[in-house]
């Protein structure tokens, strides 16, 4: 298990280098000449425009300057946005909209991204706990009442909830919580995660997963009902609620717990429509801003570390898989 | 196939003989979901192909005395923020999402068999090399990447297209350049999505090959042929029949994702995700603006989604959900 565990992360490394090198050449052919970026109406000044390129290392072969990179990623050097070379690129990499403050305060990307993926982690956990309690308790319910009209309609809403994009959920939903029953009046920005603002967009993105999430627990309580330790329990006299509870739900929760990790890394990577719709000044919404405006460096820095999310995720779900179900082996 | 159905009926007078394919259909035909689904996958295509007849105006013309109404007899569904008919753009953005869909889902399938049929069959470093490559796509946030290869060959490809037409004085269309968006999103979309396909058709053949009818087959001293053409060309077309359907589904969200985010589908071109993030900021004065082609591309969406589940349901019994 160790041996293999060591197999599996050595195994990462080509795999985050190959990862980059796409990100990097993808940034280096973009349509965006960052020297220009930088010097705004003085591009066309021949001299300067030499010089800056010399500055920022542009002038380089591509290898040294894919492997400088590579480098300094590893060492935890992100590098810089442009909005921090101060010129026209400033201007647009700053983030709009209220509550986008954030972003002004720090261009060293690493910083940059970290601190959006706090915003990010904050409203992922939101919607991670609807999920852990709506979306189990429907799972149950349907479990229970298996094959009814409950059933049905509990997993046809669910593939509903999950099929129909945020963007489309999202305004829905502000359209009838804000236009037609005015629950709630301010919407869209970030105060923290206690204020009323987090709670639609938290609900928005939970709908998502929602469907894996009763799928599960539906056909992992359904899987036991029949148990012999489940008749057990029934017949010591146990109210059924507790049966549930206590036996089925723990059998059924293994596979819905290996599969959060992959939800949490689908919520991380996945929020950016919620983030666009709400104006969250979350890691997607950086993402989609530096693509924009041609801040090539941020944006690169939040797909590597997205994929670094996806990578470690998909892994430890596997190793939490054989290490909860003693039939799983690794040779 | 039928041919040898027959002789052998005459032959020996078999019971009526019944095929996985009258099976599955009868099952799905059962299921409402599915013939929801069949219904929109239908609806979809004849709209997009006789879209433009349906509507008396061009989903481009603008008419700036007339921007944001709600719907009238002269624009059943209203019109947008530049005077268009909500309708006709709507129908358009059927178009849209129906090719992104076909093509993509036509790569994706393609590129998918090829190279998982060439990993599981040549093995060594050619599987290798196949699954290194799909770990790696499967690393990446998906809707980012797309979003970055569309960004970055945009502008490629717009440069492309401009110096062929100063060489060759060849051009599709001086004004309207929406075309070029589409060649971008096919190629985006599928390098993004190949690898499900790829890894799908891959376990299959795997799996397959192990079973034991295959090996009696083997025995019976059936070529290499024989064995792909008659029992794991047949065996795998279920699960990738429901791929391609899901497929087709996730494309076409995709597309729309992309045109929200702003990098799929340009302006004047007429996608529902374009429309979405384009009406955004009118949600509180004219709701309808964005209701409208996000329920359409929800209702789009979904029906392929219950005609995938109800197609796996129905061709692949052997792992049907209780």
């Amino acid at each position: 298990m160790f041996l293999y565990t060591v197999r599996r992360l050595a195994a990462l490394v080509p795999i985050m280098v190959v990862v980059m090198l796409i990100t990097f050449t993808l940034g280096y052919y973009g349509p965006i000449d960052p020297v220009r970026a930088v010097l705004g109406e003085e591009w066309e000044d021949e001299a300067r425009y030499a010089e800056v390129k010399k500055a920022l290392g542009l002038d380089r072969p591509f290898v040294i300057q894919f492997l400088d990179y590579m480098g300094a990623m590893f060492g935890g050097n992100w590098g810089q946005s442009l909005s921090s070379f101060g010129g026209v690129a400033s201007d647009r990499a700053v983030g709009e909209g209220r509550g986008a403050g954030f972003s002004g305060t720090s261009t060293g990307v690493r910083e940059m991204v970290v601190g959006r993926l706090g915003i990010t982690a904050q409203l992922s956990f939101w919607a991670l706990v609807f999920l852990a309690t709506f979306a189990i308790l429907l799972g149950v319910l349907a479990a229970v009442k298996q094959n009814t009209a409950i059933d049905y309609t509990i997993v046809t809403s669910s593939i509903i909830a999950s099929s129909i994009p945020a963007y489309v959920i999202g305004p829905v939903l502000l359209i009838v919580f804000v236009l037609k029953i005015p629950v709630f009046k301010t919407v869209g920005g970030w105060d923290g995660m206690f204020s009323r603002q987090a709670i639609l967009p938290a609900i928005v993105l939970a709908f998502g997963p929602m469907l894996v999430i009763v799928r599960q627990t539906r056909a992992g309580i359904v899987e036991v009902l029949g148990k012999d330790f489940v008749r057990t329990a029934r017949a010591k006299g146990m109210p059924e609620r507790l049966v549930v509870a206590r036996h089925m739900l723990r059998t059924a929760m293994i596979p819905v717990l290996t599969s959060m990790g992959l939800i949490t890394s689908g919520l991380l990577t996945g929020s950016l429509f919620v983030e666009q719709i709400f104006n969250i000044p979350g890691i997607g919404k950086l993402a989609i801003q530096t693509l924009l405006s041609g801040d090539h460096a941020v944006f690169m820095g939040v797909v590597l570390f997205q994929s670094l999310i996806i990578v470690t995720v998909n892994l430890l779900t596997d190793l939490l898989y054989g290490g909860l179900d003693p039939r799983v082996t690794y040779n | 196939m039928t041919a040898e159905a027959n002789t052998q009926h005459e032959l020996f007078a078999m019971p009526e003989q019944r095929s996985l394919w009258q099976d599955a259909l009868e099952q799905l035909m059962r299921n409402r979901l599915a013939i929801f689904g069949v219904f929109v996958a239908l609806l979809l295509v004849f709209v997009s192909i006789f879209g433009p007849w349906l509507s008396p105006y061009d989903y481009t013309q603008q008419n700036l005395f007339r921007i944001n109404e709600g719907p009238s007899l002269d624009h059943w569904l209203g019109t947008d923020g530049l005077g268009r008919d909500m309708l006709t753009r709507i129908l358009h953005g059927a178009r849209t999402a129906f090719l992104v869909g076909l093509i993509v889902t036509i790569g994706t399938t393609v590129l998918g068999v090829v190279l998982g049929a060439a990993g599981a069959f040549l093995g060594g470093w050619v599987d290798a090399t196949v699954m290194r490559m799909a770990d790696i796509t499967m690393a990446f946030p998906d809707i980012l990447l797309a979003a970055f290869i569309s960004v970055v060959f945009r502008e490629k490809v717009l440069e492309l297209q401009l110096q062929i037409q100063e060489q060759y004085g060849w051009t599709l269309s001086e004004s309207n350049r929406v075309y070029l968006d589409y060649l971008v999103i096919f190629g985006a979309l599928t390098l993004v999505q190949w690898y499900g396909k790829a890894r799908l058709v891959r376990g299959q053949i795997l799996s397959l090959r192990e079973k034991e009818f295959i090996e009696a087959e083997r025995a019976l001293g059936a070529s290499n042929w024989t064995i792909i053409l008659n029992h794991l060309v047949p065996n795998s077309l279920g699960p990738l029949i429901v791929s391609i359907t899901v497929g087709f589904g996730g494309a076409m969200l995709s597309e729309a994702s992309l045109s929200f985010l702003g990098v799929g589908i340009q302006p004047p071109g007429a996608s529902w995700g374009e429309m979405i993030s384009d009406s955004l900021g009118q949600w509180r004065f004219n709701p309808h603006l964005v209701l409208m082609p996000g329920i359409v591309l929800a209702i789009v969406v979904l029906g392929f989604n219950f005609l995938g589940d109800g197609l796996n349901d129905a061709l692949n019994p052997e792992q049907r959900r209780r």
